[in-house]
């Protein structure tokens, strides 16, 4: 009875270490865009570039917010938190950049950068939107519950999950 | 007085045999025997977990006057085919369930295609983007998996049956994965 009393205030004791986490990193994820930008017409012609980015992105969790209870054998996690981009590296492939530009074009050279950098910002932009797609929050989720599964389990604990 | 107090002992005990009966009848039908768990999962002949778009620049050039660049657009969507689960992947041991399930499987879903840049005068425009179409679906799996997406749909196909075989009342699931012997 001691034994499993002490057990439960070690258990109480590391969950509310790990609560303390501000940015407990859950997965890296890559994404892949195409942006197509085309320029005003120069002599009747076009300056298109496409281009395609990766990205890699690193989910986090603060673990703040999280609500538990332990019951018997049992430790009951509350609406696990939602998952944040907390840190990303936007890589361009030139080998997958194509253009299509007139040659006798003045801008091509300043539109071409100009295109670089406005595929990188939109990237940017949609990476942010990452975390609103259903998609990332359930794998994300599902990976936060892996780990208090296991967490608890070196405690002797079953995890459960509300939802 | 004294018959009264007997009557109530006597209704007090029926109506614990009663609560008893049927909090063992309920136990017994929320969980469902081997081959019946088994046809339920069977019924599941497609199992869709995941879908992640995907985009893609293609070049293709086959010779003079004859190349193409197209956009692909589109998303990888992961599933497992459960059709051709046999009576031996799943076995039952006290509250445990211990699954065998094939290998998670991915395919390109396009939506979107454009010609970005072409020059086939000297080829058939037709044939050229359907090749090219075909070449960067190729990419894009191989793409895919160099993101890591075979392990993303295994995590997520356990995720989901374990939901489900724990909603018919058993303790836990333990799976393995047909061809790598993985628990």
């Amino acid at each position: 009875m001691l034994f499993s009393c002490k057990k439960n205030v070690d258990l109480e004791d590391k969950l509310e270490q790990i609560k303390k986490t501000e940015n407990f990193n859950i997965m890296e994820w890559t994404t892949r865009n195409v942006f197509e930008i085309t320029f005003t017409k120069q002599f009747g012609f076009e300056n298109r570039f496409a281009i395609e980015t990766k990205s890699k992105v690193r989910f986090c969790v603060s673990l703040n917010d999280l609500k538990y209870r332990v019951e018997g054998n049992y430790v009951i996690f509350g609406n696990l938190p939602n998952v944040r981009v907390c840190s990303y590296d936007v890589i361009e492939q030139i080998q997958n950049y194509d253009e299509d530009v007139f040659f006798l074009s003045p801008n091509a050279q300043r539109n071409r950068r100009m295109a670089f950098q406005m595929a990188v910002e939109s990237t940017k932009i949609m990476i942010m939107n990452l975390e609103n797609d259903p998609n990332i929050q359930e794998h994300a989720k599902a990976v936060l519950r892996g780990f208090l599964s296991g967490f608890v389990k070196l405690f002797g604990k079953e995890a459960k999950f509300e939802e | 007085m004294k018959n009264k107090n007997i009557i109530v002992i006597i209704g007090i005990l029926i109506i614990i045999l009663i609560f008893v009966f049927f909090n063992n009848f309920q136990k017994e039908s929320v969980k469902m025997n081997k081959s019946l768990f088994l046809i339920s999962v069977k019924e599941i002949k497609e199992l869709s977990v995941i879908q992640i778009p995907y985009h893609k620049i293609v070049k293709n050039k086959k010779g003079f006057f004859c190349e193409i660049t197209i956009i692909l657009k589109g998303y990888v969507e992961g599933y497992i085919n459960l059709e051709n689960l046999r009576e031996d992947d799943i076995k039952i041991k006290d509250d445990i369930v211990y699954i065998t399930i094939p290998k998670p499987e991915y395919r390109f879903n396009s939506n979107y295609t454009s010609v970005f840049k072409e020059n086939t005068i000297s080829c058939d425009r037709v044939s050229l983007i359907n090749e090219t179409r075909q070449l960067g679906e190729k990419m894009i799996l191989e793409d895919a998996k160099k993101d890591g997406i075979e392990k993303t749909i295994e995590d997520r196909v356990k995720e989901v049956l374990s939901k489900f075989v724990k909603s018919l009342g058993y303790k836990n699931v333990q799976f393995i994965i047909k061809d790598s012997l993985r628990l």
